[in-house]
């Protein structure tokens, strides 16, 4: 199969790139000057819909997230931000528009829920002021509200569980009220109960026009969430190239995850949910 | 809160003034008030008590004071930069890179007003040096930042030595060296005032910078992610921590662990608020460092013992229990 390419920006045709919508193009990137992780990836994301980001471990999904959160510069390529090169704006203009959810951060700090989650606020204020306006007081209380930790505000940060942490960090990305956010495996390590509701409150950003970029690995879970899938896969040469991206029903198919995962896939209707079940049957 | 820190400060001024009355002449509490303040109008006070007050002991106890806030506020910044609470500028290396330049200086009559600069020049080497040898690819490793300060300072004590030694004059290597142990007595106003500038600059800066500091205490990655430039934010931080162990340096040698209890104790006694805990943990170092060197010069009749060896019988032990407090992973 050839590599799938969601939208043609500034091709041969001539179109001009969209104004709007964060759009990842032809990035290749890596940790050493001559060891590419990923190669030539574009893939565009927009607002209200839910992409997901799947592959092997070991492939670049961290990668390509942490080059769009500008934590690791790409070799080549561009990463567009409502038609700007994220590399030309500010850091804290960038952070108004894009919130990233790391897998995890430290959380022997000494805060509280609701200090961490202030801390959301800061690409509004100015870098050395501890003021607070009204705006970030309501983004800050309607974040906790959102993330199920209005009760839990003013417990220090050293006493949650790993759905709690897992939710506060959503909660910070929340109070900075982006257009778009970026999640590195929200889910793992997290029971069932858990992952469900994190599933549900990001079917939630969405309607509320979040464009949202995330790693995600079950393929049921991915199923249940995504509108879009963009899938990632090792090539002979070493660097990781996108193998197919576009809507979820196209692109999640039983041979398209045979071909990536080298595992066989039963794909059964589940009507209970209106939706798909995968049942992995042999490796 | 706003009770604890009135008490704090009442502490702080019931030992300042015990530092102004207590020494080889006693001068009551009142009248040493009185040759601060009115010294014109006290008529109950000797003129040698006001000169006493006024040119011996008010500039000493200024300077332990400026000496106690700059290494408390430099161990706070230090330890929020490592993310450690083991960090401090004697730990680190950077006192030692201080004195040795300053000890140059000091060998070559260099002007008071230049020598907290100077020894900011070396700190700052000092913390490049050290700081490039505990950089990982996964951040600063806490290990390597303290077994680098400690091989740093066996080296500038060698190097102080020597410059000391070689310096010829026998009268002022034993003042040099009863300097760098923390000797603060006979230092006058001239001295002082640099020293203090530099350290009221580095306590502002320290304030200015606490909100960043409070974003990097949830992780680099994160602090990106929430528009804070970690590069500069962290370099920022360590030149006033340098700063400051610089003007503490230029005035009473290299003394350790005041820079490690005080935020310490401000941390476990002053709340969350890193504001607080900066303005806390400078008072806190400056009652430390008067009443060590209180102590210092009443424990032995007639004899005056450095600085250095009180903080160190007071701070040395506690630094060991901080050691075993901590897990062995998290060191």
């Amino acid at each position: 199969m050839t590599g799938y390419r969601s939208n043609e920006i500034n091709g041969d045709d001539g179109r001009v790139a969209p104004s709007e919508g964060l759009q990842i193009i032809g990035i290749t990137a890596g940790y050493e000057s001559n060891s590419k992780v990923l190669s030539n990836i574009d893939l565009a994301i927009a607002k209200s819909r839910v992409m997901v980001l799947a592959g092997p471990n070991g492939c670049g999904k961290s990668t390509l997230i942490k080059v769009v959160a500008r934590h690791l510069k790409p070799e080549s390529g561009t990463v567009l931000l409502d038609g700007c090169d994220i590399q030309s704006i500010s850091r804290d203009q960038y952070a108004r528009k894009v919130a990233y959810v790391p897998q995890s951060i430290d959380f022997s700090s000494q805060l509280t829920v609701e200090e961490l989650v202030s801390l959301g606020r800061n690409p509004h204020q100015s870098w050395w002021s501890w003021s607070e306006n009204h705006q970030d007081r309501e983004a800050v209380e309607q974040a906790l509200t959102r993330a199920g930790l209005t009760d839990l505000a003013k417990r220090p940060l050293t006493n949650l569980s790993g759905g709690e942490q897992k939710r506060a960090l959503i909660a910070v990305a929340l109070a900075q009220q982006p257009s778009y956010i970026l999640m590195d495996e929200p889910i793992a390590h997290l029971d069932f109960k858990h992952q469900l509701s994190l599933l549900t409150m990001i079917s939630e950003l969405k309607e509320k026009g979040i464009g949202v970029l995330l790693v995600l690995h079950d393929l049921n879970m991915i199923d249940r969430i995504a509108d879009d899938i963009a899938f990632l896969k090792p090539s002979q040469a070493g660097a990781t190239t996108l193998f197919s991206a576009g809507d979820k029903e196209s692109v999640l198919t039983s041979r398209a995850v045979s071909e990536i995962f080298e595992v066989n896939v039963d794909i059964y209707a589940d009507k209970s949910r209106q939706g798909r079940h995968f049942s992995i049957e042999s490796i | 809160m706003i009770v604890k820190v009135v008490l704090l400060l009442t502490v702080a001024v019931v030992a300042l003034i015990i530092n102004l009355s207590v020494g080889d002449v006693s001068i009551s509490p009142q009248s040493a008030l009185q040759a601060v303040f009115s010294p014109n109008s006290a008529q109950q006070v000797s003129a040698s008590d006001i000169e006493i007050i006024r040119q011996i002991r008010l500039p000493r106890v200024l300077v332990a004071m400026t000496v106690g806030a700059a290494l408390s506020v430099a161990g706070y910044l230090l330890q929020s930069l490592s993310r450690n609470h083991l960090a401090d500028p004697y730990l680190t290396g950077v006192s030692s890179g201080a004195g040795v330049l300053v000890a140059l200086a000091v060998s070559a009559n260099v002007n008071f007003e230049f020598v907290p600069l100077i020894a900011f020049v070396g700190g700052l080497g000092a913390s490049i040096i050290v700081g490039g040898l505990a950089r990982s690819a996964r951040g600063l490793s806490v290990t390597r930042l303290l077994l680098a300060g400690v091989g740093l300072s066996a080296i500038c004590g060698g190097i102080i030595t020597l410059v000391v030694t070689l310096g010829g004059d026998p009268v002022r290597a034993q003042g040099i060296f009863f300097w760098l142990a923390g000797g603060i007595s006979g230092k006058t106003w001239e001295e002082f005032l640099p020293a203090a500038g530099y350290t009221l600059v580095g306590c502002l800066g320290a304030l200015v910078l606490s909100k960043q500091i409070r974003l990097l205490s949830v992780g680099t990655e994160q602090a990106k992610s929430l528009g804070v430039n970690v590069d500069v934010v962290q370099w920022a931080i360590l030149f006033v921590a340098v700063l400051l162990s610089g003007s503490a340096v230029s005035l009473a040698g290299i003394v350790g662990f005041a820079g490690l209890v005080a935020p310490h104790l401000s941390r476990n006694l002053f709340g969350r608020d890193e504001r607080v805990q900066i303005f806390t943990s400078a008072v806190i170092g400056m009652i430390l460092v008067m009443l060590s060197d209180l102590l210092a010069r009443s424990l032995v009749e007639g004899q005056e013992l450095p600085l250095s060896t009180l903080l160190s019988l007071i701070g040395g032990p506690f630094f060991l229990l901080l050691v075993a407090r901590q897990k062995a992973e998290s060191l």
